[in-house]
């Protein structure tokens, strides 16, 4: 079995000619936890929809496991094994902490026209689900809050509960848009301690930063992207020591 | 006596159409204008299987049900693409176009003058023209709706449906096909309708296009609004209060040719109060933040 | 020839209801329904004016015309600014806005009645001939009222303090208020203006082909049509929009019969609305995907 999971090749994205990512080649081994850093504007979070379906490239291709998803839809790309979170923090505010993790879980019997008019199955997998869901807000300690509205949590709450929604869709692999960024510390070392887990749990985990400090802590690899190429590669010690990155955050 | 019960069938009627537009704009986010157009399908297709076809009630409502059903799917991939605002241009659009399409497609509308003579439906031979029969019948299908439209909000189907409400992105990035799942939504809300319209013109004998117009889909709306978004028992009570406060007027000795366009003031007036005062509604709970 | 110049002059109208509809629509961003009932009651408080109260044609205009900037800035005032205030999304704006038209739509039903009401005394006048074709003194001045008011918003848009204002407000709101401007006078001014506009068009379509209480639903639908056509937040656009609808109209009247003609508008507004918002001149605002 391949070590590769992700496999970027050659992409470029253009919006009104302005290459936001640039021939960016890219490739994500099992169970690393791999960082993305960058300016602002350096096409990170692009790189990110490019990868997850939101956006299609210009030219390149994507690959998930050894199968093509460059043209594929976002819902059918986190089937298939990629879940993700938002830069903005994206959440159903108006439901419980635990109904949005019921919400991520995938193929549920009860979502179907069928399945949610008759049938005592879905019911039992409904019940079944609820404890699934229980057992992943447990593993980022939102336990004790699964009955209150998703917008009644703290800041780095909601940071949690995403964490909790991506991995309640089974995916293989997590692309987290900017993970602690605003969260106090606290909560920043208890989301860089669940990253860090991940791994023996048999997920691979990509994460856009500003925070080195959490980059350093957590990432076995670093990638920098500056103006939507890649500049540098490498472990952080290698990353941190080349002149152009320091130069990308600098200039 | 008798008008009693006439009050009780329209409130049974208007609770299907209301549930049903509740379904698509309240639960599921898709703000349709175009509600009345289906009802009025509903009532066409039933009015003229019944008179042209001599088909009985039991063999219309299921046709009324799945041609409607079509129609929707049809419209829906195409105007679902658009959001917010423009998509309730776009089912306004669809609205005015139907209604336009009743008063002028005269030999198979009847146009303007409608369609007279429309049967009751039959029952092993016995006609069920009397009132009472008549709430029976109604009642019995929109506790059929009720029940068949909350097993839907009620399971993880619902719970998709909510979620494309406020956050369609999010809920894509869960892995649900949410194209899938609006232009069903909007399909089983247009199939409702057209149940409704059913039996609006099997109930009433008489239709014409002046029942099926952007106004109806509006006061449709009000009920959704007034009995609350995303409640269904909600919708039963908004049912209840615009249809019966203004026959209340009657006995109130109005006049009906003012008593017509008071009743739009009170419901328009009710929309207006809503949004001020209680935008979830009587018994809704989504805030449309 | 006929059917042209009366798609011209029918697309004045279209272009000036546009006009007053876009003003409204642009520093706010949602749809304002209710500017449907504003523009009949536009004509009909002409009517009061020149029917009731007996004043000369060359004084009810204006006053009617004032009256009805007052109705639409009294929506603004007393019910959407106190809803803006609530964080009202534009869903909340525009079933409001819905209710509200249903209210002022029925109040002119019931204090004038439904029947066709007219403004006009005196005969009907057959009009001056053009290029083989009729036009009235009515319809000539449906067609300068439009193509002036046009260059007259056009001139405040770019040469007064409040026309700036009201651009500001309508491209960025948020930047808008940081950079002091009174976005709550810019929206009732525009509300004001936009609604006088709908008056004079009412007043001017009332007295060429008289008034009904739902003349304005129609009436704005048109307008939303030749703006949506024209391209939302263009100026030119929207009296292109409106010309060209009132044309494409007209010749599919004169192609497939008059009954038709509300249908085809909407359905090219459908056409519109689903795959090409932005119109013939706007720009297509990019919907950035996350």
């Amino acid at each position: 079995m391949s070590q590769i999971v992700l496999e970027c090749r050659r992409l470029t994205k253009a919006f009104d000619g302005i290459k936001a990512v640039d021939n960016v080649s890219l490739s994500v081994e099992r169970q690393r936890i791999v960082a993305i850093i960058g300016p602002n504007g350096a096409g990170k979070t692009t790189l990110f929809n490019l990868c997850t379906g939101f956006l299609h490239p210009d030219s390149g291709s994507i690959r998930f496991k050894g199968q093509d998803i460059t043209r594929l839809a976002p819902n059918q790309i986190t089937l298939l094994g990629i879940a993700r979170t938002f830069q903005d923090l994206r959440l159903i505010r108006q439901m419980t902490v635990l109904e949005n993790v019921l919400l991520a879980m995938p193929r549920q019997a009860g979502e179907g026209f069928w399945g949610a008019i008759g049938s005592r199955r879905s019911a039992r997998e409904e019940r079944a689900n609820r404890e699934q869901a229980m057992a992943w807000l447990e593993f980022v300690g939102l336990a004790g809050k699964a009955l209150d509205l998703a917008e009644a949590l703290s800041y780095g709450q909601q940071k949690l509960l995403g964490l909790a929604c991506c991995l309640a869709t089974g995916a293989e692999m997590l692309m987290l848009d900017e993970p602690v960024a605003g969260v106090e510390p606290a909560t920043t070392d208890r989301i860089l301690d669940y990253l860090s887990r991940l791994p023996s749990l048999g997920k691979t985990v990509v994460f856009i930063e500003h925070n080195l400090l959490a980059v350093q802590t957590v990432a076995n690899c670093v990638v920098v992207m500056d103006d939507g190429k890649k500049i540098a590669e490498g472990s952080w010690e290698q990353v941190s020591q080349e002149a152009r990155v320091l130069e990308a955050y600098l200039a | 006596m008798d008008y009693l019960l006439h009050i009780l069938i329209l409130i049974g009627i208007y609770l299907i159409a209301a549930a049903s537009l509740n379904f698509v704009a309240g639960y599921t986010g898709l703000l349709s204008v175009a509600h009345a157009a289906f009802y009025g399908v509903g009532a066409y297709l039933a009015a003229l299987m019944a008179l042209k076809l001599g088909a009985p009630f039991w063999l219309s409502l299921p046709c009324a049900l799945a041609i409607a059903a079509m129609l929707a799917a049809v419209v829906a991939i195409p105007t679902l693409r658009v959001h917010d605002d423009y998509f309730v241009i776009a089912t306004f659009c669809l609205q005015v176009i139907a209604t336009s399409v009743m008063n002028n497609w005269i030999d198979v509308t009847g146009g303007p003058l409608g369609l007279p003579g429309i049967p009751h439906p039959t029952l092993f031979g016995v006609s069920l023209g009397a009132h009472w029969q008549m709430v029976l019948l109604v009642w019995a299908i929109a506790g059929l709706s009720f029940w068949l439209l909350h097993r839907l909000v009620s399971a993880p189907f619902g719970r998709v449906l909510r979620a494309i409400r406020e956050d369609e992105v999010f809920t894509r990035s869960l892995g649900k096909n949410v194209v899938k799942y609006k232009v069903l939504a909007f399909v089983i809300g247009a199939a409702f309708a057209a149940a409704s319209g059913s039996l609006y013109a099997v109930y009433m004998t008489y239709i014409d296009p002046t029942s099926f117009t952007v106004h109806e889909s509006i006061f449709m709306l009000a009920i959704v609004i007034v009995g609350g978004a995303g409640s269904l028992w909600g919708s039963v009570v908004g049912a209840a209060v615009l249809v019966a406060l203004p026959e209340l007027l009657r006995f109130v000795g109005m006049p009906s040719a003012i008593a017509a366009n008071v009743r739009q003031i009170l419901y328009g007036g009710l929309l207006v109060g809503m949004m001020l005062w209680r935008p979830q509604g009587l018994l809704g709970k989504y805030r449309f933040d | 020839m006929q059917f042209l110049l009366n798609g011209l002059i029918a697309g004045s109208a279209y272009a000036l209801i546009a006009l007053s509809f876009a003003l409204i629509y642009l520093p706010t961003r949602f749809f304002h329904f209710a500017h449907g009932a504003v523009f009949a009651w536009g004509a009909y408080l002409g009517y009061l004016c020149v029917v009731a109260l007996k004043l000369p044609l060359w004084v009810a205009f204006p006053l009617a015309i004032g009256m009805t900037a007052m109705l639409g800035a009294g929506l603004e005032v007393g019910i959407y600014r106190p809803l803006r205030r609530r964080k009202a999304t534009g869903l909340v704006l525009l079933l409001a806005s819905l209710g509200l038209y249903v209210v002022l739509q029925n109040l002119i039903s019931l204090l004038f009645g439904d029947e066709v009401k007219s403004l006009r005394s005196g005969e009907v006048m057959e009009g001056y001939p053009i290029l083989g074709a009729y036009i009235t003194p009515i319809q000539l001045c449906i067609v300068f009222a439009a193509l002036s008011s046009f260059a007259f918003v056009g001139i405040v848009l770019k040469f007064t303090r409040f026309g700036k204002a009201l651009r500001a407000v309508a491209s960025d709101a948020e930047l808008a208020r940081v950079h002091g401007v009174n976005s709550d006078g810019v929206v009732l001014g525009a509300f004001a203006l936009g609604s006088a506009l709908a008056g004079l068009a009412a007043l001017l379509v009332a007295l060429d082909v008289d008034m009904t209480p739902t003349m304005g639903l129609n009436a704005l639908m048109m307008g939303v049509v030749a703006m949506i056509v024209g391209g939302v937040g263009s100026v030119p656009g929207t009296l292109m929009g409106g010309l060209l609808l009132g044309l494409a109209q007209h010749l599919g009247v004169w192609r497939i019969g008059s009954e038709w003609q509300d249908a085809i508008a909407f359905a090219i507004l459908l056409v519109f609305v689903l795959f090409r918002p932005h119109g013939i001149m706007g720009r297509p605002t990019r919907r950035t995907a996350v």
